[in-house]
């Protein structure tokens, strides 16, 4: 690993951890999932193509692992999840206190979506990923992107009330 | 003309071409409900785009990361450890849970007791090689080293299943002594794990190691 890569690796942490929040939608499992992340990026940095994005190639990793920690974590008994645990939500100084209210009631919206309209409205919206790129990360087609996309965006948009 | 929710989204998205695009804004300026349905695609967007918070401070991994970069190549020759390059440590310390000292009650091999195939691979097998022992379990060598006396020390790993022994063994008088061993369980094992943890690294300092002997100088210890 070279250290344009590792300073490339840096600058998207907090991308990683937005996605592994958004995908384990539990802090501890989030920190996990980032530091597997990115052991599997050093790890792989050899078969990293650099006429590519980086973000998907990253992303693709972090899905994958977070679907075997599913796996392994099948047997490992209740979880509580972050509905139930809100201080654990990543608390912002910046906007205003409505702007706040409106960013929770966002949070709290996608947290209730089922996970392949979460993760699908997370890597579009959120981290600005083009349907194509979108398509690789989850290994599915343009044509999938876009219905699942736009039943995600619907449904989010019905439990905002966005007339 | 029907205009489905996708092409909608894809336009709220900026993911059409913009001839396509322009023609579909024509079509929404004169249609109230067109205007309705897309904008809540261009709403959910918007919204999203708010959970893109900037963080505060450096990401507590950053530091890590930055110690795994390989070091520019040095004018010296190439070290005999060619299976340890240094991002290993940083995937082996963040990853292996290390069991501890005491391999021997798991491996049924006394204290400072070597297997045969361990005490050949020892005096001959040059480090980066990997040997299957009698047991069934790989032997790797990892490196030589020279420690504060100038005797011959080696580094080396034994796997079996999902447990991986590191052992360092020095030769005195002679001899091959045990320095250290301690047995590692590789945990998602997708590279190889236990070679760099800081426990190995404590005991190459407590034996006064200095770096890696090059392939050439270890060969020439070796043939005596």
């Amino acid at each position: 690993m070279d250290a344009a890569f590792s300073e490339a690796l840096i600058a998207l942490l907090p991308n990683l951890r937005r996605f592994a929040l958004s995908l384990t939608r539990r802090p501890d499992q989030a920190d996990d999932l980032v530091q597997i992340t990115v052991e599997r990026a050093i790890a792989g940095a050899g078969s990293y193509d650099p006429d590519q994005r980086f973000e998907p190639w990253l992303f693709r990793i972090m899905r994958n692992a977070f679907i075997d920690q599913t796996r392994r974590r099948k047997t490992a008994g209740t979880q509580v999840d972050i509905h139930e645990m809100p201080e654990a939500l990543p608390t912002d100084p910046g906007p205003g206190l409505e702007a706040r209210l409106m960013l929770d009631s966002v949070r709290v919206a996608m947290a209730e979506l089922p996970e392949g309209q979460r993760e699908i409205l997370h890597l579009v919206c959120v981290e600005e990923m083009s349907y194509a790129e979108t398509a690789r990360v989850l290994e599915i087609p343009v044509g999938t992107v876009m219905s699942r996309l736009s039943r995600a965006r619907l449904a989010l948009s019905e439990k905002l009330g966005i007339e | 003309m029907q205009i489905d929710d996708e092409t909608l989204m894809a336009l709220a998205d900026g993911e059409l071409d913009p001839a396509r695009a322009d023609e579909l804004r024509r079509l929404v300026a004169r249609d109230p409900a067109l205007q309705a349905r897309l904008h809540r695609f261009e709403e959910t967007r918007r919204l999203l785009a708010g959970l893109r918070l900037a963080p505060e401070g450096e990401d507590p991994l950053a530091a890590m990361i930055r110690g795994a970069v390989t070091p520019e190549a040095p004018a010296l020759p190439p070290p005999a450890n060619l299976n340890r390059p240094p991002w290993v440590a940083l995937a082996a310390s963040l990853a292996v849970a290390v069991l501890g000292l005491g391999w021997w009650q798991w491996s049924g091999r006394a204290p400072d007791g070597f297997a045969p195939a361990e005490l050949a691979a020892l005096d001959g097998l040059p480090s980066g090689e990997v040997r299957r022992l009698e047991s069934g379990e790989e032997l790797a060598m990892i490196a030589s080293f020279r420690d504060g006396d100038g005797a011959l020390c080696r580094e080396y790993e034994t796997s079996g299943g999902d447990l991986v022994r590191v052992v360092l063994a020095c030769r005195d008088d002679g001899a091959w002594q045990q320095r250290f061993a301690a047995v590692t369980k590789a945990d998602g094992g997708e590279y190889r794990p236990a070679s760099g943890e800081g426990s190995i690294d404590e005991a190459l300092a407590a034996i006064g190691a200095q770096g890696p002997l090059s392939l050439e100088e270890e060969e020439a210890v070796l043939r005596k």
